[in-house]
């Protein structure tokens, strides 16, 4: 892909589209904006199936007789595919390459086989005890209409009698029309000038979000503050806007079914494309789009124009571009995958206009908990977790995933993307225990199927006892050292450029006095305990005493656990 | 290598390596800014009443003429309005108690103008001095200002914590987890003897870290890309620090969520490696039942200040300890048809602290929580006055604090007149 341009690039993406961490990376984007894991069995929040109706669901619990064990796995299967049931809704349009559209005007659910039991719906499975396999299914005299009739999302974005689904509205101009009402109503209000009637009607302090909100909220009638189907038997409230969308008022006829109408209309406003480039740019790039500058006095106002309307220029291509391939997701991907805000690496020297112009240009995205749990496993073969049954450092709530600048979906649902003192001691900490727990590990592997080191042995010393360089191993070394660095930081380096040497050093340093140390007793031959290989991680299955690592006479497992921690705890590892 | 060290070398190298700086812009000359020394300068603690609070129900109370009024601005009496020093506050929950004890060191601002009755916007404007998108929360830009390259400059809990980059903001996640980042080159945190590099190793470790910090910001041009490495390469050389934490940390934390943000908050304080925070109490947005709800809640936030007063007090540092207290907006005046009170541009905030006149309310609103004008001068009604807002506040304080005329003062201007606030 490195010589074969763009489209060299394409064949790559097309390829990593079809994985199931693409798919998951998409339900982690929209599930910032969603937060329906605030419901997940591990989450902050309520249980999913709480919040269901006893009454509409009455096999909800359907798992409570089981035997323990296989009651704790059903119940948290159930639990999380009905809490995830919007997200997943959004993924299997992807992998079943539908047009990504369908997220709103789908006239059904997704299910898995322990989340039909709960809503009783019937669904065939291929394996009944897959929690992974989904399909759609209708819940009867329910009007369907993609995400936006999700019980968890009306769940999530609530409403009150007074309220009336305004919220909702403006979540849905939010999340599907890239617009901020609220933004509308930065201007200034006088409340010395509100003493009106319904205000809300009436005052124009009020009137210019509430004409825009009040209708998409009366298409939202027929959903309770629970999220439950009932349609209001008096009638939707006549002291607001009536139902509809923009100029278009929801024809009555078509009440009980106001959300695959409002659906409808959604998909078809050009808004809709540009909501899908806008989150899934700020899924890729950590960064919002740009919002056009309004302080014409600021110095830098004219670069910062500039910037913004270069970048809505290109926004607004990519999302011609998915309207015309039938609002296919893997083309928004591709696009911004090519443009300079993604890929720019570097500049020539720029003067202070350039550098606002070129403010967002280039990734510099920090990792997210999630992201960076990924890479690990990606790179090392293991996850950041002390056992096979352990937690998942990053990714759990109760461990580092609120410090690394996480979500839980509840109270904190806004990441952090610099980062802070504490993180950086998360990097550090993580960094030291995937060297000590992985690097003896992998040289228990055969050399073809080690992930960190193909190229050398335990055996392999740069030097011999007289300090002569022994070049054969000393390049084998750096042959290591420069897969490391392709492996791990993504840099494809000669063996003889400076960060190659820089990174040698570290290991010919640490090596030379470790050896020392060890001969004349300051360093333990042993491996430290935690570090030492002596067991399969997944299985916990010991290995034969010929195959265990616990000694480290010549020092160079820790050698290269130096080079390790070095590596990982690098800029370029820790962020896109 | 340490931070100022680290920092000395990237100068001669003529690199621009300090604390997160606005993207695309030069460090800020002399801004104030700390080294390793533990910060024990003031402590600025924002304390957000998530939601849009009802000052009618606090400290600009409100009542009705008889019980037998028609549509009553609240529920309780105006003659049952009691009074602590110079502040009256509604007889509602846990008022008195609060008022009572602390009115001595508490100034109310009432009567200000929100000019926005959505939550982003009133949030926003309330702890960012600007109803407008762009400028950093208060307790970002007092971090900003005094010790940015504390591992725990600004600690948030919630709350608008918007930083422009002018500072890195650290969440607090579950305490307990802490230790194993305090020494994260120890297998054991408890044991100093058990790392996993020997220290010649991490000592090897770290000086390559830092010349290759120097050499990819030296070959680096793009400013979004230098300032993520700038941050990274800050973040990384002050993280020692956090290992004070763990000496002023209490052995047991309180079971309540507020009390536990301030336990953290103080612990950090005290070890001089935070500068400010916010805390975050939510669940004040009752557009239905309020009564019921909303002054149970004020009752769980004046009980969480009261925690604060006297733990600050009893750690020896309520004499530096900046308290101020805000809300998104207030609600509206009287009950719509579900009992619940919807948005108002209206609100009040409370301070106390280090040269905050106590026993003192300013600002008033009339009889239907309408803002009255002050005279910028007196702070005395005047129909020719002005209305107070938030940037007069924000002002205020940033005077008060002695910063009212740096930099970064400059970079995020608050435009407005000079009130007396704290005079």
């Amino acid at each position: 892909m490195r010589d074969g341009g763009f489209e060299a690039l394409d064949e790559v993406l097309d390829e990593m589209m079809q994985s199931e961490a693409f798919l998951a990376r998409v339900e982690e984007i929209y599930s910032d904006y969603f937060l329906t894991d605030r419901y997940l069995s591990n989450g902050n929040g309520t249980p999913a199936i709480d919040l269901l109706d006893p009454e509409d669901y009455p096999n909800a619990y359907w798992f409570e007789d089981l035997p323990e064990g296989e009651y704790e796995t059903a119940l948290r299967f159930a639990n999380d595919a009905v809490a995830r049931e919007a997200l997943k809704l959004v993924s299997y349009v992807v992998r079943n390459e539908r047009p990504f559209s369908e997220i709103l005007t789908a006239d059904y659910m997704v299910v898995n086989p322990y989340s039909a039991k709960v809503y009783g719906v019937n669904a065939s499975f291929q394996d009944e005890n897959d929690p992974n396999e989904w399909v759609e299914a209708r819940l009867p005299g329910i009007p369907h209409a993609g995400v936006l009739s999700s019980h968890m999302m009306m769940n999530r974005f609530p409403t009150t009698a007074t309220n009336r689904n305004r919220h909702r509205s403006r979540k849905v101009f939010e999340f599907f029309l890239a617009t901020d009402v609220q933004r509308l109503g930065d201007r200034p209000i006088d409340p010395t000038n509100i003493a009106d009637f319904n205000p809300t009607m009436n005052n124009p302090n009020c009137t210019l979000c509430h004409a825009i909100i009040d209708p998409v909220a009366g298409t939202f009638q027929n959903w309770d503050e629970q999220g439950r189907f009932r349609p209001p038997e008096g009638g939707w409230y006549t002291d607001m806007r009536p139902p509809g969308f923009d100029d278009e008022t929801l024809p009555a006829e078509q009440f009980t079914a106001g959300l695959p109408w409002l659906a409808g209309r959604i998909v078809e406003d050009p808004r809709f494309a540009a909501s899908v480039v806008h989150i899934m740019f700020k899924g890729l790039s950590g960064q919002d789009p740009l919002r056009e500058p309004t302080d014409t006095a600021a110095e830098d106002y004219l670069a910062k124009v500039r910037a913004f309307e270069v970048q809505s220029e290109i926004f607004g291509e990519i999302a011609q571009a998915f309207r015309d391939s039938d609002y296919d997701l893997r083309t928004v991907i591709k696009a911004i995958v090519k443009t300079p805000y993604y890929r720019a690496a570097n500049a020539e020297s720029l003067d202070e206009v350039r550098s606002l112009e070129l403010a967002e240009v280039g990734t510099g995205r920090l990792l997210t908990p999630e992201q960076l749990h990924r890479k690990i496993e990606a790179v090392t073969g293991y996850p950041w977790r002390r056992n096979a049954d352990g937690d998942d450092y990053l990714l759990d709530l109760d461990w580092f995933r609120i410090f690394y600048g996480g979500i839980d979906s509840d109270t904190v649902t806004t990441r952090i993307t610099e980062p802070n003192g504490i993180m950086a001691n998360v990097a550090a900490r993580m960094a030291n225990e995937m060297s000590c727990w992985t690097t003896a590990r992998d040289f228990v592997l055969p050399p073809a199927e080690r992930r960190m080191f193909p190229f050398v042995e335990r055996s392999f010393e740069p030097e011999d006892d007289n300090g002569f360089e022994v070049p054969a191993a000393a390049q084998a070394i750096r042959t290591n050292i420069q897969y490391l660095h392709q492996r791990l930081l993504g840099e494809y380096l000669d063996l003889n450029d400076p960060e190659i040497n820089r990174t040698y050093e570290v290991f010919l340093s640490v090596w030379k006095d470790g050896r020392k140390g060890v001969a004349d007793g300051t360093y333990d031959a042993f491996l430290p305990f935690q570090c030492r290989a002596v067991e399969d991680f997944w299985t916990g299955q010991e290995f034969p005493d010929a195959e265990k690592i616990e000694r480290d006479d010549r020092y160079t497992v820790r050698a290269w656990m130096a080079v390790v921690t070095y590596l990982m705890m690098d800029y370029r590892f820790l962020h896109e | 290598m340490d931070r100022r060290t680290f920092i000395k070398v990237c100068s001669l190298a003529g690199l621009s390596v300090v604390a997160p700086v606005v993207r695309g812009e030069e460090p800020l000359a002399g801004r104030p800014r700390g080294d390793h020394a533990p910060y024990d300068g003031l402590f600025f603690v924002m304390v957000n009443a998530g939601g849009g609070w009802d000052p009618t129900h606090l400290c600009d109370p409100k009542g009705a003429g008889s019980p037998d009024e028609v549509a009553p601005i609240n529920n309780f009496l105006e003659a049952d309005i009691e009074q602590a020093g110079n502040i009256r506050y509604a007889p509602v929950g846990g008022n008195a108690a609060f008022f009572q004890k602390h009115y001595s060191r508490l100034c109310v601002i009432n009567g200000i103008d929100m000019k926005t009755n959505g939550h982003d916007a009133g949030s926003r404007h309330t702890w960012s001095g600007r109803l407008g998108e762009g400028w950093p929360s208060m307790s970002a830009f007092f971090a900003a200002s005094f010790a940015p390259e504390q591992p725990m400059a600004f600690l948030s809990f919630g709350g608008f914590d918007r930083t422009s980059g002018i500072v890195a903001r650290t969440r607090s996640g579950n305490v307990n987890a802490l230790a194993r980042l305090a020494y994260p080159e120890r297998r054991d945190p408890d044991d100093p003897e058990s790392l996993f590099h020997s220290q010649f190793a991490l000592d090897t470790i770290r000086n390559a870290h830092a010349g290759r910090a120097e050499a990819l910001l030296a070959g680096q041009n793009l400013p979004k890309i230098r300032h993520a490495m700038s941050t990274l390469f800050t973040a990384r050389s002050g993280s020692n620090e956090l290992q004070k934490l763990q000496e002023y940390l209490p052995d047991e934390l309180d079971q309540d969520s507020f009390r536990r943000q301030v336990q953290v908050a103080l612990a950090a304080y005290r070890a001089g490696i935070c500068v400010s925070c916010n805390l975050h109490l939510g669940g004040f947005d009752t557009h239905g039942n309020h009564d019921a709800q909303h002054i149970p809640r004020l009752q769980t936030l004046l009980e969480g200040l009261d925690f604060l007063f006297d733990e600050a007090e009893a750690a020896g540092v309520i004499d530096r300890t900046l308290v101020v207290v805000g809300s998104d907006f207030g609600r509206t005046p009287g009950y719509n048809d579900g009992n619940g009170k919807d948005h108002w541009s209206v609100t009040s905030m409370m301070l106390a602290g280090p040269g905050i006149p106590g026993n003192r309310v300013i600002g008033q609103t009339d009889d239907g929580h309408h803002p009255i004008a002050v005279d910028p001068s007196s702070l005395q009604p005047s129909e020719s006055g002005i209305r107070i807002e938030p940037k007069h506040i924000h002002r205020a304080l940033r005077k008060l604090a002695g910063v009212g005329d740096s930099e970064l003062a400059a970079m995020f201007p608050l435009d407005g007149e000079d009130l007396p606030l704290f005079s």
